[in-house]
């Protein structure tokens, strides 16, 4: 597929393998099981089925290929760095003394991630002083999510083209 | 599917650029952990939300942040490292009534067992006394069942019961049912250089499990056998942790602070 030999070529080998494995083995079967909407089920151990201990797959044809690509990439890459965005944003904020944090909120301040990201703080990843690995950083500005936004906008313009043709 | 020239032409740009701006940082097994900071980041601020908590980041010497620094996010401890502004850096909870009632919240830190052997959690809380008198005597893992514990597992598939399972050994291995050697006494989390201690021993597990925010945060959601498994011995099962749909993230910080708001009954 086009799409993971793009993500290998641009410098995301692993995750276009990972992608690869995710198609071959096939999507998820579609359990209707829904914790949030039944929990007391769970909780009946008088019902007494069984249920397999192995996730159920089905065979993802040609055509959705694309789809679970998409929905992929947008978990496994543009996620992350949204998430960790806002985590470098309320970082920021925990920076701010108590005082200053509890004024702001009284005063009906409310900053989101993309706000307020000029105070937001960077999170760097440190390995263990035992192993020479590099300190993970990312370049964008602390609280950024530019390049994960433009991300997700060109593969909503592919799934939009896909569903044209 | 062949991609038409001018989007392929415009999503490798844009790959391009994402890589240079994000790196290896974000990527799940790559070694960053954009989960558990955001789950780290969101619990420190459910904290000070209540109104109780003072909650301050602390590098690894135990001083304040300075604003304009970075937070330097462990990847993996080998347990609470020793005073140093190098060190990995953490968040403190301090109780703005209780002097006693103190927290460090802390990313990826590793604990030991009963078997001695070591099991590193994801998200953790630990009492400070403990971290502090580790901190302070050149370092080590602490021993015990810790107050918070959050397992968070990046990918998209669907969390089976065999991930519940290893969730659930380790804890096991970690609950102090048993008191410890002595001369330490009954307890449920201590420092074994100096016998300094915190909370109470239970005598049964999931009195134990039920004291305290345990959790597994994955993206994908769990199967109903992964589900009946942590219902039971109440590891919440936080699914679907990114999806803004789904109330995950809210009933992480609720139990967190719910657990927060118990600690004179651990």
């Amino acid at each position: 597929m086009e799409l993971v030999q793009l993500l290998n070529e641009e410098g995301f080998g692993d995750l276009a393998g990972e992608l690869l494995i995710e198609i071959s083995l096939g999507r998820e079967s579609d359990d209707p099981f829904d914790e949030e909407l039944e929990e007391d089920a769970v909780g009946d151990i008088e019902v007494g089925f069984t249920e397999p201990e192995d996730v159920l797959r089905e065979p993802v044809a040609e055509a959705d290929q694309l789809g679970v690509a998409l929905k992929f990439i947008e978990s496994q890459l543009i996620g992350p760095v949204r998430h960790l965005a806002e985590a470098e944003a309320i970082a920021g904020r925990l920076a701010r003394s108590s005082t200053d944090w509890e004024s702001e909120r009284d005063a009906g301040v409310t900053a989101l991630a993309s706000d307020s990201f000029s105070d937001a703080m960077r999170i760097v990843f440190r390995p263990p002083p035992d192993r020479s690995s590099e300190i993970l950083r990312r370049t964008e500005a602390p609280g950024s999510t530019r390049w994960a936004d433009a991300l997700s906008r060109a593969l909503l313009r592919l799934a939009e083209d896909r569903g044209r043709t | 599917m062949t991609l038409p020239r001018n989007l392929k032409r415009n999503l490798r740009r844009i790959l391009r650029g994402f890589g240079a701006a994000s790196g290896t940082a974000t990527v799940p097994g790559a070694g960053g952990k954009a989960l558990e900071a955001w789950i780290f980041m969101r619990l420190a601020m459910a904290a000070r939300a209540t109104g109780h908590w003072d909650v301050t980041l602390r590098q690894g010497d135990g001083t304040v942040l300075p604003g304009g620094a970075v937070f330097a996010f462990a990847t993996s401890q080998s347990g609470i490292q020793p005073a140093s502004s190098t060190g990995p850096c953490y968040v403190l909870l301090e109780h703005r009534v209780d002097p006693d009632k103190r927290l460090e919240l802390h990313g990826s830190l590793q604990w030991e067992g009963r078997s001695r052997a070591t099991h590193e959690i994801d998200v953790s809380a630990i009492p400070a006394n403990v971290a502090e008198a580790l901190r302070l005597g050149g370092g080590g893992r602490p021993r015990g069942l810790p107050v918070v514990a959050v397992e968070c597992k990046d990918k998209n598939t669907t969390g089976v019961p065999d991930e519940m399972r290893q969730t659930l050994a380790r804890m096991f291995d970690l609950a102090l049912v048993a008191r410890p050697p002595r001369p330490t006494p009954p307890c449920r989390i201590y420092e074994p250089v100096t016998g300094v201690t915190w909370g109470q021993r239970s005598e049964s597990y999931r009195v134990f499990f039920s004291l305290g925010t345990f959790a597994v945060a994955r993206v994908g959601k769990f199967s109903r056998g992964a589900s009946r498994l942590g219902l039971h011995y109440t590891i919440q099962r936080s699914g679907r942790i990114y999806d803004p749909a789904c109330s995950a993230i809210a009933g992480l910080e609720r139990s967190f602070r719910d657990t927060l708001s118990n600690l004179d009954h651990y």
